[in-house]
């Protein structure tokens, strides 16, 4: 039986992260009426690689991502709900909430951050559940 | 209004690790069309204790429980939507997805990776949300 998932993408192929690096997972999936996004790194817009940089670099890339993957399921970081950002040092935390707060200006979501490892020496990784 | 706020174990007396084990936490809760598992280690459905092999054995048998933790409420992997899976070591990351993928070989859920300390040398414990409104 092949699950009834909705599962959804991004409009550039080469910015889907799970199929640029080959892992069994969805970018995000549409459930009622949430949408579940899978935790994104900071990939370059260009070119889908990892764009490895400071936190701030890295959340910026994130969150400007996160928008048009949420646009192109037609929702938008305006009805993101919960954040979850782990940080890969929460000595970092300042610079997290600097390149994190212009993206939620008015009535930013719930947020939880953790301190964390992230694979292959990324320094961001943050997950969303939006309204869809 | 209010949703009622349901909650639904494993039929398995020997996985309820919440119930076993005298935890504040329940295996799963369910609202509305959501249901919400708590994060689940590698626990033996023979004898209920920890398992600690090597880390493919450690989240096929979380993997597996929590297919019948679903299983036993009617529902199914299937209708998983997303997972966070923690690992006490990123080196094995590449081992886990080995596992992973047999489990949800098409259409798999969104999920989310991330290295932390696990608790009483767990190497891995995942965590899930399923929509069974379709069911």
């Amino acid at each position: 039986m092949s699950s009834k998932r909705n599962a959804i993408t991004t409009a550039d192929a080469r910015l889907d992260i799970p199929k640029t690096f080959a892992l069994p997972y969805a970018t995000g999936v549409k459930a009622g009426d949430f949408i579940f996004l899978s935790g994104l790194i900071a990939v370059d817009p260009a070119t889908g690689e990892r764009a490895h940089g400071t936190v701030v670099s890295e959340t910026r890339l994130i969150l400007a991502h996160m928008a048009k993957i949420l646009e192109a399921s037609g929702s938008s970081l305006g009805k993101v709900v919960k954040t979850t950002v782990w940080l890969h040092s929460l000595l970092e935390l300042e610079d997290l909430n600097r390149a994190y707060q212009p993206f939620f200006a008015a009535a930013p979501p719930a947020r939880t951050v953790c301190g964390a490892r992230i694979n292959n020496g990324m320094k961001v990784q943050i997950d969303c559940i939006a309204l869809a | 209004m209010r949703l009622p706020r349901t909650i639904h174990e494993p039929s398995n007396p020997a996985l309820n690790v919440s119930r076993r084990q005298g935890r504040p936490h329940s295996p799963s809760v369910r609202v509305g069309d959501y249901v919400f598992v708590s994060g689940m280690v590698p626990v033996s459905p023979e004898t209920g204790e920890r398992t600690q092999g090597p880390i493919a054995d450690q989240v096929a048998t979380v993997l597996s429980n929590m297919k019948h933790l679903l299983e036993s409420n009617g529902w199914s992997l299937d209708h998983i939507v997303r997972l966070n899976i923690t690992l006490a070591n990123m080196l094995e990351a590449d081992d886990m997805w080995r596992v992973f993928r047999t489990f949800f070989p098409d259409n798999p859920p969104a999920a989310t990776l991330m290295g932390m300390q696990l608790s009483f040398g767990n190497l891995v414990e995942i965590e899930c949300v399923a929509y069974v409104g379709d069911k």
